[in-house]
C-alpha cells in the first residue's frame, strides 16, 4: 500500500517546520485552526494552507463542524512511516552537521591533507 | 576567501524500500572517506548530540564487521552493527546495517555509500535498502516504540524556529 509517490507527498508535507510543529501539537490532542495559529506569528489563513497540505498528505483529518473545524492527527501505518522517516532525517542531518564540523577542524589542523 | 552557505542534507525515497541521503562537504573525498570509516573520527560525529558513543568498531576491509553503539540521555543503549561487503577508498563502500534489538537484528538493510569530488567539494550519497516490505515495517514499528519519545522531542524542539 505504501508507494513511493505517497511517501513523496508526505515528505513534502513534512519538509516545512511549521507543519512539523503543527503535527507535534496535534499529537497532544485535537485543536481548532484558531488554537493552532496561536503559538505561531502567522495568520489563521496561513495556518489553513498548512493544514490543507497535511490533509492532502493524509496526516491529519479535519472535522466539518462549521464553527470549530477541529483537526486531529491520523493514526495508521503510513503515518507511522512518515514519523519514523522524519526522525531518521533529523538524526542524520544532525550527524552530517557534526561530520561537517569535524572535517573543517581536521583541515585546519593539516591544510595539506 | 568566501564562506560556503550552510549545507543541508536531502532525503529522498527512490522506491518504497530505499532511503537516500545526500550531503555536500567542503573537503577532499579521501578525508571524508576517512572520517566516516575511522572509529576515532566516527566517534566524534555519530552521536550528534543525541547519543553518548560507547562503542565504535570498524574493520576497514571487505569481509570486515562493524558496530557503533551509544547511550541516550535516559540511559537506553542503542546499537547498530553489520558486515562490510565492499570497501573501495576513497570512492565508497557497501555494508549491511541492523538495529541490535530482538527480531530486528535479523533484518539488516544494505547501505551503499558513494563519494564524488568536484572542485574540492565532496558529494556523499548513502542509500539504505530494506530487503522486504516486512523488514521495513518491522523496523519502523520497532523504531517508533523505542524512539517515539525521541521523535516527539525532535518535533517539539523545532517549535522555537517558527517565531
Amino acid at each position: 500500500m505504501t508507494s513511493a509517490d505517497q511517501l513523496d507527498v508526505i515528505f513534502a508535507a513534512l519538509a516545512d517546520p511549521t507543519r512539523r510543529a503543527i503535527l507535534a501539537r496535534l499529537r497532544e490532542g485535537e485543536a481548532t485552526v484558531k488554537e493552532l495559529a496561536e503559538p505561531f506569528a502567522i495568520s489563521a489563513p496561513a495556518v489553513s494552507k498548512h493544514l490543507k497540505a497535511l490533509r492532502q498528505a493524509g496526516l491529519i483529518a479535519q472535522g466539518r463542524e462549521a464553527q470549530r473545524r477541529p483537526c486531529r492527527i491520523e493514526a495508521g501505518p503510513l503515518k507511522e512511516a512518515a514519523a519514523w522517516i522524519e526522525q531518521y532525517r533529523q538524526l542524520w542531518s544532525d550527524r552530517f552537521d557534526h561530520l561537517d564540523e569535524l572535517l573543517q577542524e581536521l583541515q585546519r589542523e593539516e591544510p595539506s591533507e | 576567501m568566501t564562506a560556503a552557505a550552510k549545507r543541508q542534507m536531502t532525503l529522498s525515497t527512490p522506491s518504497d524500500l530505499e532511503i537516500t541521503l545526500t550531503r555536500a562537504f567542503d573537503a577532499p573525498r579521501a578525508l571524508v572517506f576517512k572520517a566516516i570509516t575511522t572509529p576515532d573520527y566516527v566517534r566524534r560525529w555519530w552521536g550528534a548530540g543525541h547519543l553518548d558513543v560507547t562503542t565504535c568498531e570498524f574493520e576497514p576491509r571487505a569481509g570486515g564487521t562493524w558496530r557503533f553503539a551509544g547511550q541516550t540521555p535516559d540511559g537506553m543503549e542503542i546499537a547498530f552493527f553489520g558486515e562490510i561487503s565492499e570497501f573501495d577508498p576513497p570512492a565508497g563502500l557497501v555494508y549491511t546495517e541492523a538495529f541490535d534489538v530482538p527480531e530486528i537484528r535479523d533484518r539488516p538493510s544494505t547501505v551503499t555509500v558513494r563519494l564524488r569530488e568536484e572542485s574540492g567539494v565532496t558529494a556523499l550519497t548513502t542509500t539504505s535498502r530494506f530487503q522486504s516490505v516486512e523488514d521495513r515495517d518491522a523496523v519502523i514499528a520497532s523504531g517508533m516504540e523505542g524512539g517515539a519519545a525521541a521523535s516527539y522531542d525532535a518535533l517539539e524542539a523545532l517549535l522555537p524556529e517558527i517565531k
